[in-house]
């Protein structure tokens, strides 16, 4: 559902922008951001990324076994959710966890809802008839502007610093910071200002570019200048693992993952979750959550990883090796 | 941080209250009830049942919903800022006849499972703590807080109460919180009265809750008299229940046998609890006894050879509206 409906949000932007109009696709031979972040050429680098932090307690259960138990190396917290407080207190106990603000514009299950940080006066084109998030990406892109969204960004990182969290990175829940231009300068807007790092995949794109096709060129338009700006970025992102629902298939499509890697730093998105008695009542799509947890705790995946050289990595890093740069070119 | 119990937390803030604004002991009351005024029998002993902290969790729409069906629960109130709403909506508005109100809420008092205001931080800074959320204690909502952004969140909730097609037949207050301090009392009966929305208000004999809180009485009445002449209809009492789970029931009956004349509003938390509700609070066994007692065929059976009368605020407000005086 989720891969759904990031495809059509961005097929749909995409199109509608006429992105095909921005410029051709980047040439093969460039350096890869692994590299120009000071990895040895051919370095293959993941993050194993796992959104949705403080969404509810059994995705707080599984965020937390799979970073301490397993391959994961960074997570994202939606803000706009009442289980917040339990992570942030994860956090102030584990501050060498990479923790990052999922921004939430999005409400997308039937009963288990919520709303703007903002409130509804400051960002009513954000809010459906319910006083919540709409429950897709389309109704943003029509009804929110691009004021609206960047209010929205700024309440949910406000909260994050009231929280005492210093945010290793920003995402975009169900991807709708992607869906439109606007959108998407917003949010480069915020993390250039604030200096926090932006995925955002601007490299190779050898998954990404398979999934959502028009992405690239807007992707790699934005990932410059947030580059430019003394941020780093991602070679490419991975987020077809939500649609492989069964155990079994999703362990054997990670492994794949790994073992066909191309170089480059690839972001690898799992939703984690340990679902208790009632995360039915959120979502039927607890299994696909509890398999990303098992793939990440997985002896065999660690294994693979290790075979094939693969470096593991973090946000944190990814800053860190950008600043390194920067401090070397004065 | 240790879980708050509710009612000890509205007790704290109806004293503090009393406190501040060193008021004389509730005088004693030779006039009809509001019962009778709203045209019962003289005599009349009428109960609403109802079941605080709807929308908070799952577990408490399952056991608000059970209580209303199986039970001799009548009225129910729902907390907005809360992210199981949408689901005891549409159950609201699957079945309208069911007795719904705001339960405004100006404190998120669990330690991990917690709520923000509907209006959000910038509209109302002062409601918020450290963590984005309401405050955990009600002494630092009376602190920290205006009237106008209490007003603000109160309105701000019922915007999202009506937005999602339900006109609620009451409001009352989370906590206790209204009552904390007289500005906010005066805001939450404000928006009633231009709303045309009941408020709790204990105004009558208030046996019950001039017990639990002794000096409460008289700024309530004062104010419940302009509620009243506006048009509202109010309670002779609230009734705080403070028993363990074991003793609930007995509680419940006790209450029934001893009952007094006028218009009493029980007040009970019926949950479900699940597994999931442990990580939210430790009241679990509490508000499932309160859910068990609302079933429990003794109950019933008590409340029929008393002759009790059950209501709900919707009959409380069609009567209201037929009084000519």
């Amino acid at each position: 559902m989720m891969n759904d409906s990031v495809f059509a949000a961005i097929t749909v932007a995409t199109v509608a922008l006429g992105a095909a109009a921005w410029g051709e696709a980047a040439g093969q031979a460039e350096q890869t951001y692994a590299e120009r972040l000071g990895w040895p050429a051919g370095s293959r680098v993941v993050i194993f990324h796992i959104d949705d932090a403080g969404m509810c307690h059994d995705a707080n259960v599984g965020v937390i076994e799979a970073i301490e138990n397993g391959v994961a190396t960074s997570t994202s917290i939606m803000f706009p959710c009442a289980w917040v407080s339990e992570f942030a207190k994860y956090l102030k106990d584990h501050p060498d966890v990479d923790a990052g603000a999922h921004l939430t514009l999005t409400s997308e299950w039937k009963y288990y809802r919520w709303g703007p940080v903002a409130g509804k006066a400051a960002v009513p084109g954000l809010v459906d008839d319910e006083g919540c998030f709409w429950p897709d990406v389309k109704p943003v892109m029509l009804k929110g502007t691009p004021d609206e969204v960047e209010t929205e960004i700024r309440a949910q990182v406000d909260r994050a610093e009231a929280l005492g969290i210093e945010l290793t990175h920003l995402d975009s829940h169900m991807a709708t910071l992607f869906s439109s231009y606007p959108f998407f300068e917003r949010y480069l807007k915020v993390g250039i200002e604030k200096q926090i790092p932006i995925l955002v995949p601007a490299g190779h794109m050898q998954h990404i570019a398979k999934d959502v096709p028009l992405l690239a060129d807007v992707a790699r338009q934005m990932g410059e200048k947030a580059w430019e700006a003394g941020l780093p970025v991602v070679d490419d992102i991975h987020a077809e693992s939500y649609g492989w629902k069964d155990a079994g298939e999703k362990k054997t499509k990670v492994i794949e993952f790994l073992r066909t890697l191309q170089p480059g730093i690839t972001e690898f998105v799992v939703h984690c979750t340990k679902p208790g008695p009632s995360f039915e009542h959120i979502s039927d799509s607890g299994p696909t959550r509890h398999a990303d947890l098992l793939a990440m705790t997985d002896p065999e995946v660690k294994k693979v990883i290790e075979e094939e050289g693969i470096i593991l990595t973090t946000w944190r890093e990814l800053k860190k090796r950008r600043d390194a740069m920067k401090e070397k070119a004065q | 941080m240790q879980p708050r119990d509710p009612n000890a937390a509205t007790l704290a803030a109806m004293t503090m209250l009393a406190i501040l604004l060193h008021l004389t002991p509730a005088r004693t009351f030779a006039e009809p009830t509001y019962a009778e005024r709203l045209g019962w029998p003289p005599g009349a002993r009428v109960v609403i049942f109802h079941v605080d902290d709807a929308g908070m969790c799952h577990d408490a729409n399952v056991g608000t919903i059970e209580a209303l069906e199986n039970g001799v629960a009548t009225s129910t109130s729902i907390m907005f800022p809360c992210p199981w709403v949408s689901e005891i909506a549409q159950y609201v508005k699957d079945h309208p006849d069911v007795d719904a109100g705001v339960h405004v809420t100006l404190n998120a008092e669990w330690g991990n499972y917690r709520w923000g205001p509907v209006a959000g931080k910038p509209a109302v800074p002062g409601l918020v703590d450290e963590e984005g959320c309401l405050y955990s204690a009600i002494t630092k909502v009376m602190f920290r807080a205006t009237p106008d952004e209490v007003e603000t969140e109160i309105r701000a909730q019922l915007d999202r109460c009506r937005t999602l097609g339900i006109e609620p037949t009451h409001l009352d207050t989370h906590m206790g919180t209204v009552f904390a301090t007289f500005p906010f009392l005066e805001r939450y009966v404000k928006v009633g009265i231009e709303t045309g929305i009941p408020v709790m208000l204990p105004a009558g004999h208030a046996t019950h809750i001039a017990k639990a809180v002794p000096i409460l009485g008289e700024p309530v009445r004062e104010i419940a008299q302009k509620a009243w002449d506006a048009g509202l209809p109010v309670l002779d009492d609230l009734c705080i229940t403070a028993s363990g789970p074991k003793e609930k029931k007995t509680e419940v009956i006790q209450f029934l046998r001893t009952l007094e004349p006028g218009i009493c509003q029980f007040i009970v938390h019926c949950t479900r609890p699940s597994e999931t509700f442990s990580h939210i609070s430790s009241s679990g066994a509490t508000r499932l006894a309160e859910l068990e007692a609302m079933l429990d065929p003794d109950v019933k059976k008590v409340i029929e050879e008393e002759g009790i009368i059950l209501t709900t605020w919707r009959e409380l407000k069609q009567r209201r509206d037929k009084v000519i005086e």
